[in-house]
């Protein structure tokens, strides 16, 4: 018998974006990042002084807090670069908003 | 300059303890005090008066920065200081024409006129700015804010000056039982993976020998190329792997020269306990320790050695081994320096590592000008310890990479350092 074909990956919603987007960034600020109120979910996390080591507490968290494994192909700067791209990229590799 | 008005103190760092410890066995064995050195290349420009002002304003809140040290058996060592204690950090302006690294030279081999000092040099294009620390009270990302702190203050004479610049930037392990735990969760994670018959360019043994270094200095396309390359591993994320390789190779490289092999080549690298971006705290030594080990054989293609690295990284990181680490470190201030020196020395053979290594990143991307003077490079010069011996450093200024080699004489035989340098160009350039 073949195996149901898997659902096609649904393209996450803006606010579910911004809604998880806000929490990763909460969490930045308050354990990895000095980042100052005034910035938000855009803001450049490598200019803010994102490292290997953050990066790593980063994809840690979301495999504890959010039960979300980021494929090895998703774990590039690109993704790193905002806490609105890290929230893109965990709802994409099925994180719940 | 500035008198201290009340007496007060502050508990030594695990790492501030460590650092103690090292420097307790350097000064022992005629090595002189465990020193670093921030360099700035400077453009024209610079305000030495403003500088000057600067300094004394954060002198005179930083009374932990003359802290002598008071311990007691089996109590928490401190930084200690009393009313009247002399808070100065010296400039000593060079006549044009004095080399730098003559300079550098004499301060890392402990030749330094109190714990914190600038040496200021005229250049053609503008000045050199080296800043002298005490290890046992800065670490190299201190030393960077105390740097932008100095600009900062330098840049309005008005600022408000932060009194308080030391202390925990984390939350600690509290209670004995938990330390405890976290102490024996590292102890066995590094037990299981300690690597057995590593070596050091240098004996084991401690001998006298002045500090010496060369700082490679990699251009823009340089570093380019290197990212890139590092990348192809790394996906350009977790690079520490990669250079780190290079520096296991590079030593190789120099024992094979000699007729010897290491079973296997160790090394901890420095993790910053501050929040990345912070400002404070600048003094005192806020970093942990991963601990690397590979064996000699695994060290034969670069980029697989490099992977092997990676995958320890990723490890460490899953099992916080930083703050077991830095619980352990906590825990060791209780007992003798040289007792903890001991443990170090019997768990490594005597050698306490293979070599130091560090990569601190971006030195002060923020920061694009000092007292009126644009920075046109920067980088670390931190002392080492024999043993090991040798130490390789890296850290980047816009866009331009740097390794600092450090070692102490004696320790490289006539033509070893060359060997040493071409191998890391080479694996880090490509063929």
């Amino acid at each position: 018998m073949s195996q149901p074909p898997a659902p096609c990956p649904r393209a996450p919603s803006a606010p579910e974006v911004e809604q998880l987007a806000d929490r990763i960034f909460r969490r930045i600020a308050s354990d990895l990042l000095e980042l100052s109120a005034v910035s938000g979910v855009d803001v450049d996390l490598f200019a803010a002084g994102l490292d290997s080591m953050a990066i790593m507490q980063i994809i840690l968290m979301l495999e504890q807090e959010f039960g979300v494994h980021l494929p090895d192909v998703a774990v590039t700067r690109q993704t790193f670069a905002t806490a609105r791209s890290i929230a893109q990229a965990a709802l994409t590799a099925g994180a719940a908003p | 300059m500035s008198a201290v008005a009340r007496s007060g103190s502050t508990e030594l760092s695990g790492g501030d303890w460590f650092l103690v410890t090292l420097s307790r066995m350097m000064r022992a064995a005629g090595q002189g005090e465990h020193v670093g050195l921030s360099v700035l290349e400077l453009g024209p420009g610079l305000d030495s008066e403003a500088l000057r002002r600067a300094s004394a304003r954060l002198a005179a809140v930083s009374p932990v920065a003359i802290g002598r040290l008071h311990s007691v058996l089996f109590g928490t060592p401190r930084w200690l200081w009393r009313p009247g204690d002399v808070v100065e950090f010296p400039l000593c302006q060079h006549p044009p024409g004095v080399n730098w690294e003559t300079v550098a030279s004499r301060r890392l081999s402990g030749e330094v006129p109190a714990p914190v000092s600038f040496d200021l040099i005229p250049t053609e294009r503008g000045a050199m700015l080296l800043l002298q620390w005490r290890h046992s009270l800065l670490d190299g990302r201190g030393a960077e804010l105390f740097l932008a702190e100095i600009a900062r203050l330098a840049g309005d004479p008005k600022a408000e000056t932060r009194a308080g610049s030391w202390g925990d930037p984390a939350p600690r392990t509290r209670g004995w039982r938990a330390v405890l735990g976290e102490a024996e969760r590292f102890k066995n994670y590094y037990y299981a993976r300690a690597r057995l018959g590593i070596r050091a360019l240098g004996d084991a043994r401690p001998r006298p020998g002045t500090a010496r270094f060369h700082v490679e200095r990699f251009s823009a396309a340089e570093t380019g190329q290197i990212l890139a390359r590092a990348a192809a591993v790394s996906r350009g994320l977790f690079q520490v792997g990669w250079f780190l390789a290079a520096t296991m190779r590079a030593h190789r490289r120099v024992l094979a020269s000699r007729g010897e092999r290491a079973e296997s080549y160790q090394s901890s690298c420095a993790v910053q306990e501050r929040k990345r971006g912070a400002r404070h705290p600048i003094w005192q030594n806020h970093v942990a320790h991963f601990f690397f080990g590979l064996a000699d054989e695994q060290l034969g293609e670069l980029a697989a050695a490099a992977r092997l690295l990676q995958e320890q990284f990723a490890d460490m990181s899953r099992q916080r081994l930083e703050t077991a680490f830095a619980a352990m470190a906590r825990m060791f201030r209780h007992v003798p320096s040289w007792y903890w020196l001991r443990i170090l020395r019997h768990s490594s053979g005597g050698f306490i590592t293979s070599f130091f290594f560090s990569h601190t990143g971006d030195f002060l991307p923020e920061l694009e000008r000092f007292c009126g003077a644009p920075i046109e490079h920067a980088w670390h010069i931190p002392s080492v310890s024999q043993p090991p011996g040798t130490g390789l450093f890296f850290g980047q200024h816009d866009g331009r990479l740097t390794a600092t080699f450090s070692w102490r004489e004696g320790v490289l035989r006539p033509g070893e350092f060359e060997l040493m340098r071409s191998q890391l160009r080479e694996d880090l350039l490509g063929p």
